[in-house]
């Protein structure tokens, strides 16, 4: 396991360098003047080559992608108009309001989607089934931004439970949870049903039934165990999708994370900051897959020989 | 590819509302503006944020625009945003893929390792990136929802055609001196074609979700077209006085995603049982 | 009256009825945070960076941390702050002030003349403080004969320099917090003399002020201010409804209704100073053609705009000045008349053969309904003819687009409005209508269209040499005359700022330049 970690955390480095050479060239490509953006509206010339000069604006490509590499290798993304400086220390203050979003939607998919798949299986073309797959559809079509104004329309607005904005305690946390974990729900759920259905079929259910196991107990003991692995490999997929959403739904529920950020960033053309959060999005999705393989890992340690 | 169009056609006929949907959907796209019950740019001050009434089923903007009127007018813009990346993604995603997956070695490696490197910037992420450099226009959008489509396709595309290089007819056709562009395009492609297919409608309904993502953020078509996602984002500030606004074209959306999603559900029903999840 | 007596009287009659903060410091309840919701974010706190980024959010914590020499109340009538007597010399070269003693800046350090000074020589310097040039270049030189004695030098006669030191970007900082974190660090660490001081900051997030047990007017009421930036606006209504924040600014007027009919929260609104418009680029044909612009303001139905759209909470302008700016003189009625539009670009050879094709650039969220009113004015101009294409901008790069060389104005119609953040006609004036040095460079200012009226120019430079109000303002009123009728703008509403609070928390100012002040404010 140990050795597994090992070569999957050594090759992260190369993938994040490949990320930001692709993003240093992206945006290299920006058509104006980077140094009049971020000297100012009101800068005059002198003041805008001055900037020019300290952004490195004026040396060959390679070299200022040099010194942007050197500079990561000392955790300097270089100068954000919005920050004036290194904007790294700002964008980690907002790393664990995004995480603290992620994780809910996470522990929400598990705890709504698996259940409601394994209901839906057991209760195969019945009313619950019906209700489930149903909703399945729904969320998968549904945009989340307007899952969450729904949401805000009926909870915060209409019945005044719930705080609609920022990061305000536990209760502020469960709208944006939703509007971001509907789709991730629907997803587990279909995906739980469609598995349990099959492992239902197969011979060994058969023969723990007829000798007297419960159907509760097989479900859970047996054939939960098995559909795991598909079930994380499925979340892994969609990490994708998570940190995506997480962009929106933060804008929309002025959740304080490095989604918003993004926006802002986006807003005032910051490309030195744009640049620094979407690396961060991708370490962020190396580190969720990487995760997902770990727990399927550790939950079935016949894996374990590839 | 005979096989992929009848399949299409076995998965609508089996779901009557879907044709109805789908047929309203194109006639919308293509004669909105002869349908649609007002002109979508009509603004009447006098009237602002109407509830749905008989003279508005859906009711009027903030400039009072007859919100009907914006959402049939409207359909050509949104699915434009989204047929047309995915046109692109497909041609562009199936060349490389297949390229990279006949081909094996060293192109196959560093195609891969593209792919790999796109995929691990999560899909919104990317677009807005995309945006942010090519500009918040109708060919930002375009090239944003392509860029981030594309890898997914390719990939999906290279391990089929891997897995197809090795079928013997295609040894045979090497072996009778074919030429590359021939062997891919006659027979391997026809042969991937289903999963094509299928990936293609259902990266059409991620493409709707992405591209209203970001007109709802505003990084979308220029003012006034009635692109929904744009809809959305304009009269979020009107949630509270005037709901109306806020649920039509949310709901036009949901059910635009939802064609593209049964389409490509029936299509991998009929073709490919092992591939549903 | 003339201007130096004035100000005398006012500083007499200042010092005694010091805006009633030693009064509130009796009154409410201690020890409470009170919660600000701010629709622009604060970036940075250091007054040499003149627009404090983001405005007007930075400018509203800096009200609350630092004090300035004078000092604006709601109407924008001057006072005095931590100068306590103000005086210009007849000859308007030079001016003289006192501060008043004892006076002790957050960090302990004594806020005395030499403190004032190196202050000052700091704001004239170009290099060390690059924006809002207009009001620091007239000033020459700086003296402090004595601990509490400032004299200021200017090189021409400058009548407005007591606007200068009340505008936000006068506050006065402690040079031992330029010593001790740099030129650069006061931004993050900003050190004042006003009646709060920094408890933390998160830039672009939040910012948390303490009250200053040392204030030389008392210690302030509240215990803390809170300052969180809420860019979205419907968000920023939720959080006050529900009791997150205590105060919000820039609300919405769709939203207004919904606050009035909550008891517990109160609507306070002020007229504006920011006349709304979209300039003209005069120097793109046929936009120099005075036909066509009149044609332009008579195809806009400015009073519906302001009446639907704005619910009533903004007013069709009758010059180039808002109603409340000092100076203001009713140059014209706006006339709505589709027919006459239509005619007069006929003239001008224009119909629907050959129609008028304008390109028009809006931001988005940076003004009031900016989009929304794009698109009824790009409607407007629709039905007599002229064909409009929209590009919307996003906020940070808005600026960029608008001021550029002359060649690369993409733009024949750009939404702008104008603050003058220290009240005074005379700077709003000089600022748009100007000519600038040289038209083909980026503009001075914010002259963007690239007016040019040798005859408004005369006007202004004289109005600033005149020290008598009412000569001033006879000056300025001509002025407004002939842009009126030059039409340099499509001419738009002047918005009311509206802010909302819990009607509770007693003291919160408005003002007209869109700042929303808490300096006085209590639970």
């Amino acid at each position: 396991m140990a050795r597994y970690l090992a070569s999957r955390l050594l090759v992260m480095p190369p993938i994040l360098l490949g990320v930001v050479t692709i993003l240093f060239l992206i945006f290299k490509m920006v058509p104006g003047d980077q140094a009049l953006l971020a000297a100012g509206a009101t800068a005059t010339q002198a003041e805008i080559e001055t900037i020019r000069h300290q952004l490195g604006l004026d040396r060959p490509l390679l070299a200022q992608y040099g010194a942007h590499l050197l500079g990561l290798l000392h955790g300097d993304f270089g100068y954000s108009t919005m920050f004036r400086g290194n904007p790294l220390p700002h964008i980690l203050e907002r790393v664990p309001a995004t995480l603290t979003l992620a994780a809910s939607a996470i522990l929400v998919t598990i705890v709504i989607g698996i259940p409601a798949g394994i209901l839906a299986a057991s209760r195969q073309n019945r009313l619950a089934d019906l209700l489930v797959s149903g909703s399945v559809t729904a969320f998968l079509s549904v945009p989340n931004f307007w899952l969450g104004m729904l949401l805000i329309a009926i909870l915060s607005v209409g019945l005044r439970w719930l705080p609609s904005f920022g990061f305000d305690g536990l209760h502020s946390l469960v709208m944006p949870t939703l509007a971001l974990a509907a789709r991730l729900v629907a997803i587990i759920a279909r995906l739980t049903r469609g598995l349990v259905i099959e492992e239902m079929r197969k011979p060994y259910v058969r023969t723990a039934l007829a000798k007297g196991l419960t159907m509760h107990r097989v479900l859970w003991r047996h054939v939960l165990p098995n559909a795991m692995i598909p079930i994380i490999t499925a979340l892994g997929l969609e990490a994708g999708y998570l940190l995506g959403g997480a962009v929106v739904v933060e804008r929309l529920f002025a959740w304080p994370g490095i989604g918003d950020l993004l926006l802002g960033g986006i807003g005032v053309r910051d490309y030195t900051l744009i640049l620094a959060i979407t690396v961060l999005f991708a370490l962020g999705f190396l580190l969720l897959n990487l995760a997902v393989d770990l727990v399927c890992l550790a939950v079935n340690p016949r894996l374990r020989n590839g | 590819m005979a096989e992929a169009v009848i399949a299409a056609r076995r998965a609508l006929s089996r779901n009557r509302f879907l044709v109805i949907g789908a047929a309203l959907l194109l006639g919308f796209a293509v004669f909105g503006e002869v349908l649609a019950p007002y002109d979508p740019d009509a603004q009447d001050l006098l009237a602002l944020l109407e509830a749905p009434s008989l003279a508005h089923w859906c009711g009027t903007d903030e400039v009072g625009r007859d919100i009907l009127s914006r959402l049939i007018t409207g359909t050509r813009i949104t699915m434009m945003i989204a047929l047309l990346p995915v046109a692109l993604a497909g041609l562009i995603g199936v060349s490389l893929g297949a390229v990279a997956g006949y081909l094996g070695g060293s192109v196959d490696r560093a195609i891969s390792a593209l792919i790999e490197l796109l995929m691990t910037i999560p899909g919104l992420v990317l677009a807005i990136a995309i945006v942010a450099v090519v500009g918040a226009n109708a060919a930002g959008l375009v090239a944003a929802i392509t860029v981030s489509s594309t890898p997914p396709l390719a990939r999906l595309i290279q391990a089929r055609v891997r897995e197809l290089r090795q079928e013997d007819y295609v040894s045979a056709a090497i072996v009778l001196g074919f030429r590359l562009p021939r062997i891919l395009f006659l027979h391997v492609l026809p042969n991937a074609a289903s999963v094509i297919v299928i990936q293609l409608s259902l990266l059409a309904g991620q493409a709707v979700l992405i591209g209203s993502a970001l007109g709802f953020l505003g990084l979308g078509v220029q003012p006034p077209a009635p692109e929904w996602g744009s809809m959305l984002g304009a009269s979020r500030q009107y949630i509270e006085i005037a709901p109306h606004v806020v649920i039509a074209p949310g709901l036009a959306i949901a059910l635009l995603v939802f064609a593209f999603n049964m389409l490509g559900d029936g299509l991998r029903d009929r073709f490919d049982p092992n591939l549903s999840a | 009256m003339r201007r130096r007596e004035f100000m005398a009287g006012l500083a007499g009659a200042g010092a005694a009825t010091s805006p009633s903060l030693r009064a509130l410091a009796q009154s409410g309840v201690a020890g409470a945070t009170l919660s600000y919701g701010q629709s622009t974010s604060v970036l940075t706190l250091d007054p040499a960076h003149g627009t404090f980024t983001a405005y007007p959010g930075g400018y509203e914590a800096a009200l609350c941390l630092y004090d300035r020499l004078l000092d604006f109340d709601a109407q924008m009538n001057i006072h005095p702050q931590l100068a306590q007597n103000f005086a210009m010399a007849d000859d308007l070269m030079s001016a003289t002030l006192t501060l008043r003693s004892g006076l002790r800046f957050h960090d302990g350090s004594p806020c005395d003349a030499a403190a004032v000074r190196l202050n000052l020589e700091r704001l004239m310097d170009k290099e060390r403080n690059p924006t809002n040039r207009p009001l620091w270049d007239p000033i020459i030189g700086i003296e402090s004969p004595d601990a509490a004695t400032v004299v200021i030098r200017l090189k021409t006669p400058f009548s407005q320099l007591p606007n200068s030191l009340a505008h936000g970007s006068g506050a006065i900082v402690s040079p031992q917090a330029v010593a001790q974190f740099g030129e650069t660090g006061i931004a993050q660490h900003p050190v004042g003399a006003g009646p709060f001081k920094l408890a933390s900051f998160t830039p672009g997030q939040e910012l948390i002020l303490e009250a200053f047990d040392g204030y030389w007017g008392g210690k302030p009421a509240t215990q803390r201010i809170r300052f969180y930036t809420i860019a979205e606006a419907a968000t920023r209504v939720s959080a006050l409804r529900t009791g997150a924040v205590d105060v919000i600014d820039a609300v919405p007027v769709a939203l207004v209704g919904t606050l009035k009919s909550d008891a517990s929260l109160s609507v306070i609104a002020t007229p504006g100073l920011r006349p709304m418009g979209f300039a003209i680029n005069l120097s793109h044909e046929p936009l120099n053609d005075a036909r066509i612009r009149q044609a332009l303001n008579l195809a806009v139905p400015v009073e519906a705009i302001a009446e639907k759209v704005f619910f009533g909470y903004a007013r069709a302008p009758d010059s180039p000045l808002a109603f409340n700016t000092a100076g203001h003189h009713a140059a014209g009625k706006l006339v709505f008349d589709q027919a006459k539009s239509k005619a007069l670009l006929a003239e001008a050879g224009f119909s629907s053969a050959k129609p008028l094709k304008l390109s028009l650039f809006t931001p988005q969220g940076l003004f009031p309904n900016d989009v929304a009113v794009s698109e009824i004015v790009a409607n407007a101009l629709k039905q007599v003819g002229i064909e409009v294409a929209i590009t919307k901008i996003e906020g940070g790069a808005y600026w960029d687009a608008l001021r550029q060389d002359r060649a690369n104005l993409k733009w024949d119609l750009a939404m702008f409005g104008f603050n003058p953040s220290n009240a005074s006609g005379l700077y709003h004036l000089a600022s748009l209508f100007k000519a600038n040095a040289d038209d083909a460079a980026r503009p001075d200012v914010w002259n963007i269209g690239r007016y040019r009226n040798p005859k408004v120019d005369a006007l202004i430079a004289q109005a600033d040499r005149t020290g008598d109000k009412a000569q001033q303002d006879a000056l300025l009123a001509q002025a407004q005359e002939i842009i009126w009728n030059d039409n340099p703008y499509v001419w738009l509403q002047v918005n009311e700022n509206i802010s909302a609070a819990r009607k509770t928390i007693k003291g919160v100012e408005v003002w007209p330049i869109v700042f929303t002040s808490l300096r006085q404010a209590t639970l």
